[in-house]
Formats: structure tokens, C-alpha cells, sequence
């Protein structure tokens, strides 16, 4: 009996991990797309229009980081699979890189990475290796104004990737083994075990994750503010962020009202999250469906 | 009736999810290694391409093996022979040539060593001198090109081979190199060792100020009865609704009028007092068994006692949990030291904040940046395994459950 158990959950997380891939890659087409058609905007329009539509990127910017970082989550649940050891070694490494990431990225980093200039980078190297770009020609990931935001999207969703993993896999251990033994025992292929028992089950954790990284997203600062400097934000209003306009508002333009209000703005937007959040938890809590 | 998956298909399916699952943690994990991996290249090694994850460093000579004075010479090759040789001088006046009859051969010679016969030809439209160089040591025709500066390469084995060539063309000889005084040129020169102290200060202060208030506060919200406790603890409750986004304006206010700006204490004192860390030790308080505590009491122990001596003790795994959080905000936090500390006082920046201005200072550093991010990182993760079990059970709880 062990042995056929454990060979019904190698197939299921085979499933497992295709799945958020495929999300992962979805998601990032989708920014890509976006971000080109969005990127055309701005450039023929007024400063004042820019600003507005530093707001409304700002925003849209708020979005895409969700959708970005939270599938990625998802591949967690292949650790049911794995053997122990490397489930923990695996994950204490991705969650300290992760949690220690924001030392990581500066300008001078992201180049090196391929980010900013062509031909040293080692995404534009693998690239090149690949066969996706001309060898040399390379990509200027963060001062091209359709990329910046994706090059960012990409670091949010690396830096959120621990953490939300670790929280699917404290989620996935509060599963009933009973479920799996019932539905093996009544003959369910694994994708149907996957989708019949995995994700429902972690409906509460991904629901978890979506909002608090997405009240996270909508918060989002740091990245944006060390790998655009020194043009805060840019290139143009490609990567503003409503707390970096916030920033700069109350401490470049010392105009503290005015980022007061803005502060008000988003505040509305993340309390409705929070408060979202705080009554599934106190329903699901009250049902009893967890503990 | 249920059909088993065995044998080879189940190895096969085991296979690729460990290979896949491989990959994702490569794809992870990458950009960490990098980090590592760079942290200890040399200048010239972090920009070679293909880029390398060990780092290497130029082979080197004595300078008296090719009979110069001076320091060690590097080692290089040609694509076009097999020969090892010594760059003896890397900025000597190069003329290039190329041969009349086959314009495609360059031939690169010291300034003072081609001869003018005084014809002229016509290359392109341009009248050029007619010079007579050697090459392979037959003397050719040729006119001249260009004038550039360049290297002078003795061949190791044979002093008598000499070469002139651009020193970047030339393929230089590595070896495993690592350059471990970046950690220390970061931590002295860049002044990262002052920001570094900082921070261990600032997170020592706001881990033991969270635990300290929210043991107090959460014994007394679970224990101790006075009135309007409920409704205390649920506005107090309430403040980790509010982001910090709308915090920050009213706070830097607050910082100016107490006169906290470039200070320290800023970084300290409004982090100290923690509802998710009262709330946490109040949750655990009230899962002790009262049992415990009236037993003391009837032993005349007075409330700090039972406290200090019991209640803490049990609460073990908590605090561990409150202190692995207290310690990755405040080791991590980036927004309000840039707030705070921005107004030049070097001396009083954190490490978060120090390195942003590296990467931008000195940008060219990219092997200097790595090393102080890798110094950054290394306690978050080293705290994160040891601490690991409690993370995760309290990521859990900490919504979820």
C-alpha cells in the first residue's frame, strides 16, 4: 500500500507543478502584453496628463504584481512528493533568499543580472545561450520603458515566492490524509485528485495569499525605488507606484497634505482587503472548516 | 475497481517531478548563487562574458622571469597559437598595418618599427604611405591603418617572440581566483561595517523592546482583569488594520517635533510596541491551563513571578516566533530608515538604506555590492533555519487555521 500511495502523489505532483506554471506563464504574458500597449501612452501628453497616468500605471502596476507573485505559490504543494530533507533544504533556501532579497537588488545588481545594459547580464546570457536574442544584442530590461515594470514584476514575485510557498505548505499539512486514501481507494487519477481535493482544500490558503500579497503589492516601494533610481519611478512614469508617488510627493516635493490625501486613497483600497480577509477567516473559523 | 500505478511508469513519474521540482528550486535560487558566486570576483572578472559562477583571476608571472622590474605580469594567449605570453607592458604605441594585396592581414608592430619607402597607394580613395614591416619575419608592403595603444607580449618560453596586440583581443589565463577582501574593502573602505553595527543595534532594541511589551501585554490582556480590557485589546487589535503606508506622513511629523530625525531612536522606539505580537502572547496566555497560575498563587507568588517564572518558560515557542518576525522587519526594513535617515547623517544609516546608496555610488562595483548584500543576508538566513519549524508552524496559524 505505501508504495502505490506514494507513486499516485509523484503523478499528482507532476500536475501540481505544471499548473502554476502554466498560470506563471500566462500571467507574464499578460504584463508583457499590457505593458507594451500601456508603455505607448504617456509620451505625447502633457506633465500633468503624465501624472495622471503615472497614477493609472501606478495602479494597473498594483495589479500586475498580484498576478505575477501568487501562482508561483502554487508549486509548493509538490513538497508533498518530495522526501523530507530536500523539501526542508529546498525551502529554507528559497525563503532565506527570498526573505534576504531586498539587500539583493540595486541598480549596479540588476545590470549585472542583464537588467539595464546588454551583453554582461546573465538573463541576456542565457538568453543568448537559448537562442532568443542575437548574442551581444541584449536587452535593457530596466531602461526599456515595456519592460522596467515586467523586470520588477519578476522581482516581486521571486521575493514573495518563499513565503507563500511556506504558507501553502502549512496549509497543505492540514489537509485529512483520509481524503487522499478515500478518493485512491475510489479509483480518482491524480488529476482529479488535484483538482477534487488539493484545491479546494487550500482554498483558504490561497485566498490567504492572494490578499496579503495583494495589500503587499498595493504597498509596494522598495524594489521600485532601488532598481529605478536615479530617475524614481522611471523610466518616465513606466514603474510609478502609488507609495512611491506618495514618497516623493511628502518628501521631495514636501507637499504632506497632498501625500496625506493619497495615503487616505490607498488606504480605502487596502482596508477593503483587509477586512475581506479578516471575515473569511472569522467565517471559517466559526464553521469550523478549520481549526 | 482501482488500477495502481507501479513499476517502471511510477519511477518514471517520480523522476521527472523531483527533476521538475529541481528546476523551480534552480530557477529560485539562482539569483542567491549569483550573489555569492560574484561576491568574491575580482573587478575585471565581473565583467568578462560568458559570466562565470567561479570566479577567476588572471595567472600571473614574476616580473623577473621575463627579466622587467615591477609587479607580476598576466598571462595570455592567441586564438592562433598555442604559446603562453606574458603582457610585459600593457600601454605601448601600436601601429597597425595591413599587407597591400590581402587588406583583410593586420599586422600590429611598434610605432618606431615600420619603414616608409615613400610610394604612395590608394586604398578607398585615400593616398596612403607605402610601408615595409615585417611579418613572420619576411618583409612585406603594406600601408598603415590605424595608430592605437596596446601590449607588448613576450612569449613565456621564448623571450625573442615578441607581439604586439590589443591587450583585448587577447584570451587571458585564469585560475580559480576568489577575491575574499571585497568583504572587507565593503565593511572598512565603503564604510559598511558603521551601517552593519546599526542595524544589529537597532534590531536588537526592536526584537527585545517586542517581546518584552508584548509578554506585559499580553499576560495583562489575558489574565489580569480591569475594566474595559475587551474593548481595549479590540482597538488595540484594530491598529493592525491600519497599513503603515498611512503612517508614515503622521510619524515623520511626530519624529520632527520630538526631534528624532537622522536619529536612531526613530528607528527604535516607534517599533517597539507591537498589537500582532500582544496579540500573539495573549493568545498563548490564554491557552495555559489556569490551574497552573492559581497553584502559584495560593504559594503567595506575586503576578511577576508567575509571569516571569512560569508563564515565560511555556511560552518558549511563541516568543521564538515573535522574535524570528521582530528580527526579519527590523533587519529588513527599508521605507522609514530612507524617511528618517536621509538627511545626511552617514553615520546613523542602515545597512538596508547603506547599500542602496553603494550600488549607486559606486556603481561599477558590482562584486563590492554583492559582498555587502551577501553580509546583509546571511544572518536573516541563518535566523530563518534556525527558527524554521516555528516559522512555518506560525505561518499557519498566523491566518490560515
Amino acid at each position: 500500500m505505501p508504495s502505490t500511495n506514494s507513486s499516485v502523489t509523484g503523478v499528482e505532483g507532476l500536475y501540481k507543478a505544471f499548473v502554476p506554471f502554466l498560470i506563471g506563464c500566462v500571467g507574464l504574458l499578460w504584463v508583457l502584453v499590457a505593458g507594451q500597449l500601456l508603455a505607448k501612452r504617456p509620451t505625447a501628453q502633457g506633465p500633468d496628463q503624465l501624472r495622471k497616468a503615472g497614477w493609472g500605471l501606478a495602479s494597473l502596476a498594483g495589479v500586475w504584481f498580484v498576478i505575477a507573485a501568487n501562482p508561483t505559490g502554487m508549486v509548493s504543494s509538490l513538497a508533498r512528493s518530495a522526501s523530507r530533507p530536500l523539501t526542508i533544504g529546498v525551502l529554507a533556501l528559497t525563503v532565506g533568499a527570498a526573505l534576504a532579497t531586498r539587500f539583493m537588488w540595486s541598480r549596479p545588481v540588476a545590470q549585472h543580472f542583464g537588467t539595464t545594459r546588454a551583453t554582461i547580464g546573465w538573463i541576456n546570457y542565457l538568453l543568448d545561450l537559448v537562442g532568443v536574442t542575437d548574442a551581444g544584442a541584449g536587452q535593457g530590461w530596466l531602461t526599456d520603458r515595456s519592460t522596467a515594470l515586467l523586470s520588477m514584476v519578476v522581482v516581486f514575485a521571486w521575493m514573495q515566492f518563499g513565503f507563500n510557498t511556506v504558507l501553502y505548505l502549512a496549509g497543505h499539512q492540514g489537509v485529512p490524509k483520509e481524503l487522499y486514501e478515500a478518493a485512491e481507494i475510489d479509483g480518482a487519477n491524480p488529476w482529479q485528485i488535484f483538482r477534487r481535493i488539493t484545491v479546494p482544500q487550500l482554498r483558504a490558503t490561497t485566498f490567504y495569499v492572494v490578499v496579503t500579497t495583494s495589500i503587499l503589492a498595493l504597498q509596494l516601494f522598495d524594489i521600485v525605488w532601488i532598481l529605478s533610481l536615479p530617475e524614481a519611478g522611471g523610466p518616465g512614469f513606466a514603474t510609478q507606484t502609488p507609495v512611491l508617488t506618495l514618497y516623493l510627493e511628502a518628501f521631495r516635493e514636501n507637499k504632506q497634505g497632498y501625500a496625506s490625501a493619497l495615503a487616505w486613497i490607498l488606504f480605502i483600497g487596502i482596508f477593503g482587503l483587509t477586512s475581506i480577509q479578516f471575515r473569511s477567516q472569522r467565517d471559517e473559523a466559526s464553521s469550523g472548516g478549520l481549526s | 475497481m482501482s488500477v495502481k500505478r507501479k513499476g517502471p511508469r511510477a519511477a518514471l513519474v517520480r523522476a521527472l517531478t523531483y527533476v521538475l521540482l529541481v528546476a523551480v528550486a534552480a530557477i529560485v535560487i539562482f539569483p542567491f548563487v549569483v550573489a555569492v558566486a560574484t561576491s568574491t570576483k575580482n573587478n575585471q572578472d565581473i565583467y568578462n562574458y560568458p559570466p562565470t559562477l567561479i570566479p577567476r583571476e588572471n595567472q600571473t608571472v614574476s616580473a623577473s622571469s621575463v627579466g622587467v622590474e615591477g609587479d607580476p605580469k598576466p598571462l595570455y594567449s592567441f586564438p592562433d597559437s598555442d604559446a603562453t605570453y606574458v603582457l610585459v607592458d600593457n600601454d605601448v604605441s601600436i601601429a597597425e598595418f595591413r599587407r597591400l594585396g590581402d587588406l583583410e592581414r593586420v599586422i600590429r608592430v611598434d610605432v618606431t618599427l615600420g619603414i616608409k619607402t615613400g610610394d604612395t597607394v590608394e586604398i578607398d580613395g585615400e593616398q596612403e604611405d607605402v610601408f615595409v614591416v615585417e611579418l613572420d619575419g619576411i618583409a612585406v608592403q603594406a600601408y598603415r591603418s590605424r595608430l592605437t595603444s596596446g601590449g607588448r607580449f613576450v612569449n613565456l618560453d621564448d623571450p625573442s617572440d615578441i607581439r604586439f596586440e590589443l591587450v583585448n583581443l587577447a584570451e587571458p589565463e585564469t585560475q580559480f581566483g576568489p577575491r575574499l577582501s571585497n568583504f572587507s574593502e565593503v565593511l572598512i573602505d565603503k564604510e559598511l561595517g558603521r551601517s552593519l553595527t546599526n542595524t544589529i543595534l537597532v534590531t536588537l532594541a526592536v526584537v527585545g523592546g517586542q517581546i518584552l511589551t508584548s509578554i506585559l501585554g499580553g499576560y495583562a490582556f489575558a489574565r489580569i482583569d480591569f475594566k474595559g480590557r475587551n474593548s481595549i485589546f479590540l482597538v488595540y487589535l484594530g491598529s493592525v488594520m491600519v497599513p503603515f503606508v498611512v503612517l508614515i506622513i503622521p510619524l515623520f511629523q511626530l519624529m520632527l517635533q520630538v526631534g528624532w530625525l537622522d536619529n536612531l531612536a526613530a528607528l527604535i522606539i516607534p517599533f517597539v510596541f507591537t498589537a500582532y505580537g500582544t496579540f500573539l502572547m495573549r493568545q498563548f496566555f490564554v491557552g495555559v491551563p489556569k490551574e497552573i497560575e492559581e497553584a502559584a498563587l495560593l504559594d503567595n507568588a506575586s503576578r511577576s513571578t508567575i509571569l516571569w517564572k512560569i508563564m515565560v518558560p511555556l511560552a518558549r515557542p511563541a516568543i521564538a516566533t515573535l522574535a524570528t518576525f521582530g528580527f526579519l522587519y527590523a533587519w529588513n526594513s527599508f521605507f522609514w530608515p530612507l524617511v528618517i535617515i536621509n538627511s545626511g547623517n552617514p553615520d546613523g544609516r542602515v545597512l538596508s538604506l547603506a547599500l542602496s546608496t553603494l550600488g549607486g555610488r559606486s556603481s561599477t562595483d558590482v562584486n563590492l555590492v554583492f559582498a555587502g548584500a551577501v553580509v546583509a543576508m546571511t544572518p536573516p538566513i541563518l535566523v530563518f533555519l534556525f527558527a524554521q519549524r516555528y516559522f512555518v508552524r506560525n505561518s499557519a496559524s498566523s491566518g490560515l487555521k
